[in-house]
């Protein structure tokens, strides 16, 4: 039917007369409930954290709605989030165990055949080739009870640390961060300061699309104090600048050089606060100390005019956001991939904690240098559980001598049984993962638990052989580009189906009770890590092999909670039966059952750290109690924070004449990741039903672009095919393209760098230099592509 | 001119709404099975929506409607079309409150008047506090 504007509006208008006929509902439409019961839980998706209540009705999930009493976002949710029940329902949701085949194809097998073949192939690899032979690669959006039994199985069974998980993708860099600047990791603040601040300063983060619960309250925020400062860095004028009282654009990695000129401002105006300074910070190089002198000096060569010509970011801009952080009494910083997913991660992350430092906007209401977690279970299910290779429970690190005892008594296996030498990282494991034919590659099986590297990874085309060739064993809920290359894949429940908790970024623990049963024949995660215990012989060290998901996530969150019990990030007060009670969960350090939990950390009379014996007593920690503020974690003992001279550094590649163009990635509001949920729900998928590449318009004039024409990016390491669309979002020489795309031709990881930051390892997926092609006139690429036969092949391999 | 499918269209849809209000007027007890009966025969959207996303015909063919959604809270907070309308298979024209509830469930459990929809009082797309 052929629609014209006029009768378009004519047909809309009709409509919705005729319905604003209808809007009288029952009179007891209040007492007709559509649902039997609302159970209590936290949201699947990113790191906010928001508490959610889900509807069940006939042992059915029909229904999300924010939870009113939740601190993070008091009932409000992303459409992701009110959406999500829709996912579970699917019908490509994977509920049998499969073996692959000689053929190729996929066989329904028992849960048993599928669990015998999965040990017996792990026993006889670890025999075979050493006991770092097979890798857990797991996730920020498993359970905690889940990362930590799978860590326990790994470090504490196997002897191996060969345990990462995606978290190393997006968070590495700001635990970097936290430990290198304060000596611990996670934020002093909450969210809770947001609404004290008087200057936000969001950088590196589209908040609005990525946390848009967060952004709400900015938003909120911003609205009933119109005096609050908004200060934006982004190489992209999104969404979230709308609110902005001022952009500072940079080119993507120039960015350190911009902080730094922020403070060469504020010392230049005397806006710095010399009393926190002398009593709570040190000047350091990494190695030595030095006078604040030295850094005032060190920051000197760091003009506005200069840093404007390095970064395209104009000096004006730069004077005014030094002004306003620097003097409005409270400023709050949050940041998410734009400064962790980058060489010199860990680098942005020390300077912006400077620009706090330095000013005394930390330890106080309404102000915070507060990294955004990008998955909803990163921080407490992979960061406090110690889930990656170098760490152990209580993000410390295997190295450690002590401590590496200490879980050893505590877990009760004999001494040395877990190895003092760090596995590998994520991207060095990937590339050390191949087939047993290969002897270059050590790591010859991996366990993947709710991730789907074979799309997320950057520079795919390094990586998938490996994959591939070696014995692969995924845990998923949809048939995903991991599945293709797996030998086994086992059927998942999905969060509402197995409860759990999930600790968000804000340091906050929430449980969420298991509301149905999973589909066909999917398993907890939980008890498929205990069934493979059991079949390895571990049963002794992973005790909780129950039927019941929430009786086995209890025994151990028990056991992770009484390991990490006298640590900084002690959840010793969250027992499981209080966590289900709690309305909105639990912010640690949170040491007895009596205790509210820590909206402030390193302050006496807000953290619970300066009166734990247990803690100062394991630790050799001496705290004064005459301090304002004591930064207990400081490795020196002085109670201090470093303020960092780093060197400006850019990133690993730049535009030149080959590849004049910077790329830049990131998510859209309604897609997840690789879209194998998002791309699934209907009214989401029809938002960004494909990947697409924003170009200014200046270059798209250049390049005889016109909007929907198909546009080849190549970078040194592969390409993508996508359709133009021309925004002035970006300045000039700036690309963007959204991954979530799981069609392979657009499939923009196949281009992104997989170069890594020294200190985090986590890969510079936020820029690469690329050239573009015009392919074709525009296409109809609105897909909505995705992989819905188990049994189709990865193309080209 | 319009065509006769126009005229029977907006006919159809006024008739079908009449008929709709009158039940939910004198009724009492509507079962919830005749509740969704009803909604669903008052929500097909006038073309088919292919895999757009609304805001691509909607900023042209209804674009002040468009402003006032972009220029309100849920335009900044991108709570877009799809979100309270629905999709092809799930249009509906008037939010049912139980999508409201979704992000507002305080405001659904304390509302005044439960028989109403939320939008009876709170503008369309402005979402202004009251008319």
């Amino acid at each position: 039917m052929n629609v014209t504007r006029r009768n378009f509006i004519k047909l809309s208008a009709a409509a919705a007369t005729a319905a604003s006929v209808g809007i009288n509902f029952p009179k007891n439409a209040k007492a007709r409930e559509d649902v039997d019961k609302w159970v209590k839980g936290a949201c699947r998706f990113c790191g906010t954290g928001c508490g959610v209540y889900v509807g069940v009705k006939n042992g059915k999930a029909v229904a999300i709605k924010g939870n009113p009493d939740a601190k993070t976002n008091f009932g409000f949710l992303c459409v992701k989030g009110f959406l999500a029940y829709k996912v579970m329902y699917h019908p490509d949701r994977l509920k049998y165990p499969m073996i692959r085949q000689k053929d190729g194809n996929f066989k329904r097998v028992s849960w048993d055949k599928a669990l015998d073949h999965v040990a017996d192939k792990f026993k006889y690899l670890q025999n075979k080739y050493g006991k770092d032979a097979v890798a857990y690669y797991g996730s920020g959006q498993c359970m905690t009870e889940e990362s930590y039994t799978f860590n326990k199985l790994w470090k504490g069974g196997f002897g191996s640390n060969m345990v990462e998980g995606n978290p190393r993708l997006c968070m590495a860099s700001a635990v970097g961060g936290y430990v290198s600047t304060f000596g611990s990791d996670e934020p002093v603040g909450s969210y809770a300061d947001i609404e004290k601040s008087k200057c936000i300063f969001l950088v590196g983060s589209n908040t609005s699309e990525c946390h848009p619960i967060i952004f709400r309250r900015v938003m909120r925020h911003k609205l009933n104090n119109p005096d609050v400062k908004i200060i934006v860095c982004e190489p992209r004028k999104t969404n979230t600048a709308k609110i902005a009282d001022l952009w500072l654009p940079v080119d993507p990695g120039t960015d350190l050089a911009v902080f730094h000129s922020m403070a060469r401002e504020i010392i230049k105006n005397n806006w710095h606060n010399e009393d926190f300074i002398k009593n709570n910070a040190r000047i350091t190089d990494g190695k030595n100390t030095y006078d604040f002198k030295k850094y005032a000096d060190f920051v000197d060569q760091f003009t506005p005019e200069k840093v404007e010509k390095l970064t395209r970011c104009p000096a004006e801009n730069i004077r005014k956001a030094a002004e306003w952080f620097a003097n409005s009494g409270a400023t709050y910083t949050m940041w998410t991939m734009g400064l962790n997913q980058r060489i010199r991660g860990v680098w942005a992350n020390n300077l912006i904690h400077n620009l706090h430092l330095i000013t005394g906007n930390i330890a106080k209401p309404g102000a915070d240098s507060f990294s955004l977690t990008g998955q909803p279970n990163a921080c407490g299910g992979v960061r406090e559980t110690g889930s990656l290779c170098h760490l152990l429970p209580g993000t410390k690190p295997v190295a450690n001598d002590m401590w590496r005892s200490y879980v050893e008594k505590a877990w009760q296996i004999p001494k040395d049984t877990i190895d003092a030498k760090p596995g590998f990282h994520t991207m060095k494991m990937f590339d050390n993962l191949g087939g047993e034919n290969n002897p270059d590659k050590p790591i010859k099986g991996m366990l993947t638990s709710t991730t789907n590297p074979a799309q997320s990874l950057p520079n795919l085309n390094k990586y998938l052989e490996g994959m591939k060739n070696a014995f692969l064993v995924v845990l998923d809920i949809f048939p995903t580009r991991t599945t293709q290359l797996a030998d086994v894949v086992l059927p998942a429940a999905f969060i509402y189906e197995k409860g759990g908790v999930f600790g968000c970024s804000e340091r906050r623990s929430q449980l969420t009770e298991k509301c149905i049963n999973p589909p066909g024949e999917a398993k907890p995660d939980i008890w498929i890590a205990a069934q493979l215990a059991k079949r390895m012989g571990l049963e002794k060290l992973i005790p909780w092999n129950d039927d019941d998901s929430m009786i086995a996530n209890e025994k151990a969150w028990t056991d992770y909670i009484t390991v990490t019990k006298d640590t900084e990030h002690t959840l010793w007060g969250a027992k499981y039966d209080r966590l289900k009670k709690e309305p909105a969960g639990l912010q640690w350090p949170c040491p007895s059952i009596e205790h509210p939990g820590t909206y402030k950390r390193y302050v006496p009379g807000m953290d619970p750290m300066f009166n734990h014996e247990g803690f100062k007593k394991l630790f050799n920690k001496e705290i004064p109690s005459d301090e304002k503020v004591y930064f207990y974690m400081d490795k020196k003992g002085e109670g201090k924070a470093n303020i960092f001279l780093r060197p400006y550094a850019g990133p690993a590649e730049t535009p030149s004449v080959e590849y004049p163009f910077y790329l830049t990635t990131g998510r859209v509001i309604e897609q997840w990741h690789t879209g194998t949920m998002t791309m699934r729900v209907p009214e989401i998928a029809r938002a960004h039903p494909n990947g697409y590449l924003e170009i200014h318009p200046d270059d798209a004039k250049k390049y005889n672009i016109t909007s929907g024409d198909m546009i080849k990016v190549t970078s040194k390491r592969g390409s993508s095919i996508l359709p133009a669309v021309i925004v002035k979002n970006s300045m000039p020489g700036i690309l963007f393209v959204p991954w979530h795309d799981q069609h392979i031709d657009r499939m923009i990881n196949f281009v992104c760098n997989d170069a890594v930051d020294k200190g985090s390892k986590e890969p510079e997926f936020k820029i690469a230099a690329v050239k573009i092609e015009r392919i074709s006139g525009p296409k109809n690429v609105a897909d909505r592509y995705v992989i819905e036969d188990i049994n189709s092949a990865f193309p080209g391999l | 001119m319009y065509s006769k499918n126009f005229y029977f269209s907006v006919l159809l849809i006024f008739c079908t709404a009449l008929f709709i209000s009158a039940c939910a007027v004198n009724s009492q007890n509507v079962s919830e099975k005749s509740t969704d009966v009803k909604m669903k025969k008052t929500v097909e959207h006038p073309v088919d929506m292919g895999n757009k996303d609304c805001s691509e015909c909607h900023s042209e063919m209804t674009p002040d409607l468009y402003k006032e959604w972009e220029k309100s809270m849920h335009g900044f907070a991108m709570v877009k079309c799809q979100v309270c309308h629905g999709s092809q298979d799930n249009f509906v024209v008037a939010t049912p409150n139980e999508t409201c509830r979704g992000c507002h469930p305080k405001e659904y459990s304390h509302n005044p008047k439960p028989e109403k929809s939320c939008s009876s009082c709170h503008l369309e797309h402005s979402f202004a506090y009251h008319k």
